[in-house]
């Protein structure tokens, strides 16, 4: 197992918050990792630093040894609003990497025709945004991401903003687009069930200071179907991410109820 | 449903034209009703009357207003488009500018139009100046309003993504000023009328129809007034029309599904291509 993403010692600091304090993560080539917290732990803070748009205050982030802390353009960032340009057809809006990057190439032009194609989206290529449905749209926005290329990639919340249905099909459409592609996925999402569903691992980080508080690896075997969220394996799985979480932030549960399940009676 | 419906198209064409036609019957029918001098008020077809009559004068004062009118249009157009890339690309030039900018509003152009005569000479000049300078304003602020109003999210996904200043200008700051800059071309385009006539009511040595209406007045000729008033009208009028013209075929993603013609022959065409050559490509 090679690892292909750092992150080392990060710190940072909004005036007299900690944010993030001690960060180590590592994540393997070809891994997909996840990590939840509640909101306003530094989830987006610490995706931000890793794709260069912030700068910690100290640590580093390696990508295959290399120190690329502060530095944009090595990893691709799927945020969750889709960002798709209103003037750019779907085709356009997969294709922004390269444009914006410099001159689109015919093969790129292909290869996102082809990606369109094959995950659906063949009939609306010369579509605007406008004529897609949420569910839609966040597809293109990581066909966007995926022709970018990068060996690792950031999604953050993708799918927050979506209807529960919608967004049951779409995590189960990128684990397909992650078995065709390969690719290293660090992921973030408030949601437990989402994590366990998508990831080889899940990182529980906790709030003020954020904090990578624990970590569970999820050996449910792959390809895996949204009927498995039901399993008896997720179920524990969840207990467990459950407890990890709550005890990690200190929050207390209602009375007569106990984190794993059992009533407290 | 069917109300809306019938609002768009042909007939909202056929509805204005009639509201036209009664307004014209309604002035017509109470100049005559009421025995109001021409020299006061004409009737509608007398005033036509008089440009018909004496078109081969009025022509040439036409082309000259309509030159003044386009040309200034263009200078204005132009000057607004470039100070406001400059202004928000570089933040200390627009801290230095908009203050000078508001001044050149708030100062009363035709207070204005005199001296600068004075600076420029008789000729055309001064018109393109003051044509310019009303359209310039509506272009300034609508392209700087457009120019800022990209996403934040947007500007980090695309420096995520890696990108020089020239390519997001060009690629997503601009393309986001064009909807408030449809916008700006309408009412700069009925403005620039004003503009040219103001600019003639100064000393001229190639006059228009702004200078024959004073011209006119002066010699009691009403009809003649309201006749060159209504030619600077349908100017006015055609400038918005085109220009809601231009700001459909600049903005084509709000009223279309899909992209068409040049937008985007040049995908199909390579889609088709490569889609054919890979037969058998499955899912």
């Amino acid at each position: 197992m090679t690892v292909l993403l750092e992150i080392r010692d990060v710190q940072r600091r909004f005036g007299n918050i900690d944010v993030l304090s001690d960060i180590n993560v590592k994540v393997a080539e070809g891994e997909f990792v996840s990590i939840v917290g509640p909101s306003g732990c530094g989830k987006s803070t610490l995706m931000n630093i890793i794709a260069g748009l912030t700068s910690p205050d100290s640590g580093h982030v390696l990508l295959a040894d290399k120190d690329i802390t502060g530095s944009s353009g090595y990893v691709g960032y799927m945020f969750q609003k889709d960002l798709l340009i209103p003037w750019r057809t779907v085709l356009g809006n997969i294709t922004l990497g390269p444009s914006l990057r410099g001159r689109v190439s015919k093969s790129e032009v292909l290869e996102a025709a082809r990606m369109a194609e094959r995950y659906g989206l063949g009939q609306f290529i010369d579509n605007y945004p406008h004529t897609l449905s949420g569910g839609m749209r966040q597809r293109v926005a990581l066909m966007r991401t995926l022709l970018l290329h990068r060996p690792v990639m950031l999604l953050d919340e993708p799918f927050g903003a979506l209807d529960a249905q919608t967004r049951v099909q779409l995590q189960e459409w990128l684990l397909a687009v992650w078995a065709d592609t390969g690719g290293t996925i660090l992921f973030i999402t408030h949601d437990i069930d989402e994590a366990i569903f998508v990831s080889d691992r899940v990182l529980v980080m906790s709030a003020r200071p954020g904090t990578i508080a624990s970590e569970l690896q999820v050996d449910i075997k792959r390809p895996r179907a949204i009927d498995i969220t039901t399993s008896e394996e997720f179920v524990v799985m969840k207990r467990q991410a459950m407890e990890l979480l709550y005890t990690s932030h200190g929050l207390q549960l209602p009375p007569g109820i106990s984190p794993s399940g059992e009533s407290a009676q | 449903m069917k109300r809306i419906k019938i609002l768009h198209g042909a007939p909202m064409l056929l509805r204005s034209l009639a509201a036209v036609v009664v307004a014209v019957a309604l002035w017509e029918g109470i100049v005559v009703a009421f025995h109001i001098p021409s020299y006061v008020i004409p009737t509608p077809l007398s005033a036509a009357k008089y440009v018909f009559d004496n078109w081969s004068t009025i022509q040439p004062l036409f082309l000259q207003t309509l030159k003044e009118i386009c040309l200034g249009f263009v200078v204005g157009v132009a000057a607004g488009l470039i100070l406001a890339v400059i202004m928000s690309e570089v933040r200390l030039f627009h801290t230095i500018v908009y203050p000078l900018l508001i001044a050149t509003q708030a100062t009363p152009i035709i207070a204005i139009a005199p001296p600068l005569v004075i600076i420029m000479g008789f000729g055309i000049t001064p018109k393109l100046t003051i044509v310019g300078l009303i359209v310039f304003f509506p272009v300034i602020i609508n392209v700087l309003s457009g120019l800022s109003s990209v996403d934040a999210d947007v500007l980090a996904l695309c420096k995520s993504i890696g990108t020089s200043r020239l390519r997001l200008l060009l690629l997503v700051k601009l393309p986001s000023s064009l909807v408030p800059l449809g916008a700006a071309l309408r009412i700069g385009a009925t403005y620039a009328v004003t503009g040219a006539v103001i600019g003639e009511w100064t000393a001229t040595t190639t006059p228009g129809l702004g200078n024959d209406i004073l011209n006119q007045q002066s010699a009691l000729n009403t009809p003649a007034v309201f006749g060159e008033v209504l030619i600077l009208t349908g100017i006015g009028i055609a400038g918005f029309v085109l220009m809601s013209g231009v700001e459909r075929l600049i903005t084509p993603w709000r009223r279309r599904a899909q992209a068409r013609g040049l937008l985007q022959s040049r995908y199909r065409r390579h889609v088709r291509e490569g889609l054919n050559t890979t037969a058998g490509f499955s899912l």
